[in-house]
């Protein structure tokens, strides 16, 4: 039988993982559950155990076949791939597409199943090419490792601005709110050239977006309201343009007919909710580990070379697009011992391939030493994020100047009082209040 | 001793510069749409690893590297 997992809850946290360390949970069961018999197609997300590993089922999957049936919440049974080699595999492969509206493409949520039908609101990264690559393009030197590496000092000024004020006013206090969240917010936000007085307005939408706490309404009515929104920016920088992203595009690309506005809104819209709730999520993630993990923090400030690897080798271990990627098969395709027909889902689990031994020896322990560049944490394939090197800045500045402002830095909370957002597209932290 | 012949497809090439990141020495990338721009087609057996590390992480597949016995 397959071990029956508990939700990973405030307060809840199993006994294995309540220590003043985070341990990990052993696999389990994973020999005795057939995965290939197609009877059995066990309920797809699974749920974890210990709130920093993936549920301990996908390590069983992972020694299964290259795919195996999974059941999603509205009863369509998908092909989920967990192995690295496999994930990689499908995520490189133009015969599996990335438009929601394909036959058998797996409906994550209730809101996927929503917005599928609105296929007019989707943005490039559910489209394959060739609209796809002539959307995404338009991006690409903005996105450029060069290009946003030109904005790490105004980065640090930001962070030092923050971490200055946090650091005179004293414990405790939620990371989360102080730091993780406003930051790839503001960022963005001075990339896009919105104006700091509509932060809280796109913050608050952009976190419905994301949010399976909402019903499919609800996100419809919050991204309805960002792209009013963004709709009135585009008209306004059309009137007088600036020197910022949104600007460059309507003159560039909107006025030359190489886009439409309709095309140019979802646009926006994907990178401001893209752009910055998922660099928060990971970026609190890593505030907990060098909390938990035994020597993290004193190493890095040791060696402050080693934080670039570090970021990479926590991309990897947290993996906060828990619940994978969605793709479609057009056409009949082999995936080792596995035959996906044209018209079938697959779900191609990050977490899981990013936990896979063959491809990261000890997958479940965190080692800033580890060369973890070839994790999955940002897709695969042409789909793979456009923000990476954004991130990355990001993430590496932020871990920077929590060790150098608040060198100190302890669990305001017993570690198991944590709470997690468990239904977040990105899987995250709701808070992280710390002292020091 | 071993040879790696680089190349490169601009067709496939999404610019997401992972190559240019990895082994700045065999690897760049066109400031104006990010394509690969290669900059050493027979690298030197010292960047041999990074290069195959850069075959592996190109998310396109755009870069092949193939050994050659050279006589």
């Amino acid at each position: 039988m397959r071990p029956s997992v508990g939700h990973a809850n405030p307060g809840e946290w199993p006994d294995i993982c309540r220590r003043a360390v985070i341990d990990r949970v052993r696999v389990q069961g994973g020999d005795q559950v057939t995965l290939a018999d197609e009877a059995v197609a066990p309920a797809y997300p699974m749920r974890r155990i210990c709130p920093v590993d993936p549920p301990p089922e996908l390590a069983a999957f992972r020694t299964g076949p290259a795919a195996s049936r999974v059941t999603l919440w509205e009863g369509t049974r998908v092909w989920l791939v967990t192995g690295h080699a496999h994930a990689r595999a499908v995520l490189g492969d133009r015969r599996f597409t990335a438009v929601t509206s394909a036959p058998g493409f797996p409906m994550m949520t209730r809101t996927s199943q929503l917005l599928r039908s609105q296929p007019q609101s989707a943005s490039f990264i559910r489209m394959d090419d060739p609209d796809h690559s002539r959307l995404r393009s338009m991006l690409t030197r903005d996105f450029l490792a060069r290009s946003v590496e030109e904005l790490r000092p105004l980065i640090r000024d930001l962070l030092d601005g923050i971490l200055a004020t946090v650091a005179a006013r004293g414990g405790p206090v939620d990371l989360v709110r102080a730091l993780t969240l406003p930051v790839p917010s503001r960022v963005i936000a001075l990339l896009l050239g919105i104006p700091a007085e509509a932060q809280d307005f796109f913050e608050e939408r952009s976190a419905v977006l994301i949010d399976r706490g909402y019903t499919p309404q609800e996100v419809a009515a919050a991204r309805d309201a960002l792209d009013g929104y963004l709709r009135e920016l585009v008209e306004a920088r059309a009137r007088q343009p600036g020197s910022d992203l949104v600007s460059r595009l309507v003159v560039d690309r909107v006025n030359t007919e190489q886009m439409t506005v309709e095309e140019l809104v979802p646009m926006c819209r994907l990178l401001l909710v893209a752009g910055h709730g998922t660099t928060a999520s990971q970026a609190a993630l890593n505030m907990l580990s060098l909390l938990t993990e035994p020597g993290l923090a004193a190493e890095l400030r040791r060696d402050p070379d080693l934080v670039p690897g570090a970021v990479e080798e926590l991309l990897r271990f947290h993996s906060i697009i828990q619940n994978g990627l969605a793709r479609a098969a057009t056409e009949d395709v082999r995936l080792g011992d596995i035959l996906i027909r044209a018209g079938e889902g697959v779900v191609i689990s990050l977490s899981a391939a990013n936990r896979d031994e063959e491809r990261f020896p000890s997958p479940d322990t965190l080692d800033p030493h580890r060369d973890a560049r070839r994790h999955l944490a940002f897709g695969h394939g042409v789909h793979q994020c456009l923000g990476q090197w954004l991130a990355r800045v990001e993430l590496e500045e932020m871990l920077s100047a929590v060790l150098q402002w608040l060198p100190d830095l302890r669990l305001a909370v017993p570690v198991e009082e944590l709470e997690f957002r468990n239904d977040v597209s990105s899987y995250g932290l709701a808070a992280l209040p710390v002292t020091w | 001793m071993r040879k790696l012949v680089v190349e490169v497809d601009m067709a496939a090439c999404c610019g997401a510069g992972r190559c240019a990141a990895t082994e700045p020495r065999v690897f760049d990338q066109d400031p104006n749409n990010g394509t690969v721009v290669l900059l050493d087609p027979e690298p030197a057996p010292p960047l041999h690893e990074s290069v195959m590390l850069c075959e592996t992480l190109c998310p396109c597949g755009a870069i092949s590297v193939t050994p050659v016995s050279s006589s």
